[in-house]
């Protein structure tokens, strides 16, 4: 029986928080205005490919982690630099993920500065990894429910103000469409590509590979779903000029005297915002591991959560700053990193793979180097 | 804000200090160490930069203002207007 602290089923749970919670806060694929729901659908093939890399990789190199069959398939030097390139791009990911969350809590806690509730943010996530890795696998599982169970609740109120007549025209135009397929995939459906790191700590996960689709699918769908709602609802205009959309939805639903139903959302907000920031927190982990060839990661964590606390507020003191670069310059070097990364490494070790058996002879036993040659893994 | 920010990062270094300094020079794992340091100093001097607003070290964000032209260039040719 393999001992890996995340469970394939809690593992699927996972992918639908970090899905789900990357983008709960705006609408993936805005820019292609009433076709948002269409660009944030196709977006998700590119994740698809993503996750269907990491999985593959992991089949063909069971126990190691992206990082480590980087360096294995491409050398030490190219191996490292690609490595930086994926740290830097998960930092600047969890960072804006990390401004969005601080942008709501302020409008709850004006009173608070946004340096201080990045801290509490930052130390809620370094206690819970703290705890250890199965810890971040239960959060999956206990969260999941919940939070499906609200996006649910939050539909079905809603749907009463639904006017289907603000999505037309469906395509106006090809150019605009394909933009918001570049943006919804690189923010929420590229990220998968953090798999890559926690896929060795993940038991049966060749039995499972269905269900952790499936799970990638639902998020997916929701997605879809939640952006045509909101389209539907606010109109382009007000979908593009607001700042969270989803929440202005919340704002306008309502049973006769009861009103202020956002509130009652919130939860679902810090859940599923707080999922994806220790996710990728533990991610940055992994990487400077394996970067410096470090023992354990645990070393590791207050001071890359400091820099986090601290470069968030740092980068993006307003908001102008933080919409021109997360939304304009930022997806122009994630998109290309996390999805030529897994592509790159998938690549190579195929290569690698027909080399080697264009290699072995009829006779002789197969050849597979890359297998017997693995370093133990290093969960912790 | 300043004083409130620097009671933060004396916080997280004091927690560095009890929680991983003893036990890593225990299990003599110098790199580990070393390179944690490293990220804590950079924290650290970002963090003092932020409190006493010097602006004296560069900003992280202009390593990203690198792929302007290409972001550019993309949004003139997909027609987007954000």
């Amino acid at each position: 029986m393999e001992n890996r602290p995340i469970s394939s089923q809690q593992f699927a749970a996972m992918t639908f928080l970090l899905l789900i919670g990357s983008a709960l806060v705006y609408i993936p694929g805005n820019v292609a205005g009433q076709s948002a729901w269409i660009a944030t659908l196709l977006g998700s093939i590119f994740g698809m490919w993503v996750l269907y890399a990491v999985l593959k990789l992991q089949e063909m190199f069971p126990g190691q982690r992206i990082t480590q069959i980087s360096v294995q398939l491409l050398g030490r030097i190219p191996g490292t630099i690609l490595n930086i390139l994926f740290f830097w791009s998960i930092f600047i990911y969890t960072s804006g993920l990390l401004y969005e969350i601080l942008i709501l809590l302020s409008v709850i806690y004006p009173a608070i500065p946004n340096t201080v509730l990045s801290f509490i943010i930052i130390l809620t996530a370094a206690y819970c990894l703290y705890q250890g890795l199965n810890i971040m696998g239960r959060l999956g599982e206990l969260f999941v429910w919940m939070s499906l169970f609200l996006i649910f609740v939050g539909f079905a109120i809603a749907l009463p103000l639904v006017d289907l007549a603000n999505l037309k025209p469906v395509v106006e135009a090809w150019k605009p469409l394909a933009a918001g397929v570049f943006y919804s995939a690189d923010w929420p459906f590229d990220i998968v590509v953090i798999w890559g790191l926690f896929l060795p700590l993940v038991s049966a996960i060749k039995e499972n590979t269905k269900k952790i689709y499936g799970w990638y699918l639902i998020s997916a769908f929701i997605l879809v779903v939640l952006d045509a709602q909101t389209l539907s609802i606010l109109g382009r205009d007000l979908t593009e000029s607001s700042r969270f959309p989803l929440f202005e939805i919340y704002r306008l639903v309502g049973f006769g005297e009861f009103r202020r139903l956002e509130l009652s959302f919130l939860v679902l907000w810090l859940i599923s915002g707080i999922t994806p920031i220790i996710i990728l927190y533990q991610g940055m982990n992994f990487i400077v591991q394996d970067i410096f060839s470090l023992k354990n990661f645990r070393v590791l964590i207050l001071p890359i959560g400091l820099c986090l606390a601290i470069l968030t507020p740092y980068m993006f003191p307003s908001d102008i700053p933080y919409l021109l670069l997360g939304f304009k310059y930022i997806p122009t070097y994630t998109f290309p990193v996390n999805f030529l990364y897994p592509t790159i490494i998938l690549v190579a070790a195929i290569i690698k793979q027909k080399k080697s058996r264009s290699k072995s002879t009829p006779e002789s036993a197969p050849n597979r180097p890359e297998r017997a040659s693995l370093p133990e893994t290093r969960p912790h | 804000m300043s004083s409130l920010l620097i009671c933060f990062l004396l916080l997280l270094i004091s927690l560095f200090a009890v929680l991983e300094v003893r036990r890593s020079l225990k299990n003599r794992e110098f790199k580990e160490i070393i390179i944690a340091s490293l990220f804590l100093l950079l924290g650290l001097s970002y963090g003092i930069d932020y409190a006493m607003d010097w602006k004296v070290l560069p900003n992280p964000s202009s390593v990203i203002t690198i792929v302007k032209p290409v972001s550019q260039a993309f949004d003139r040719f997909f027609e987007v207007n954000k």
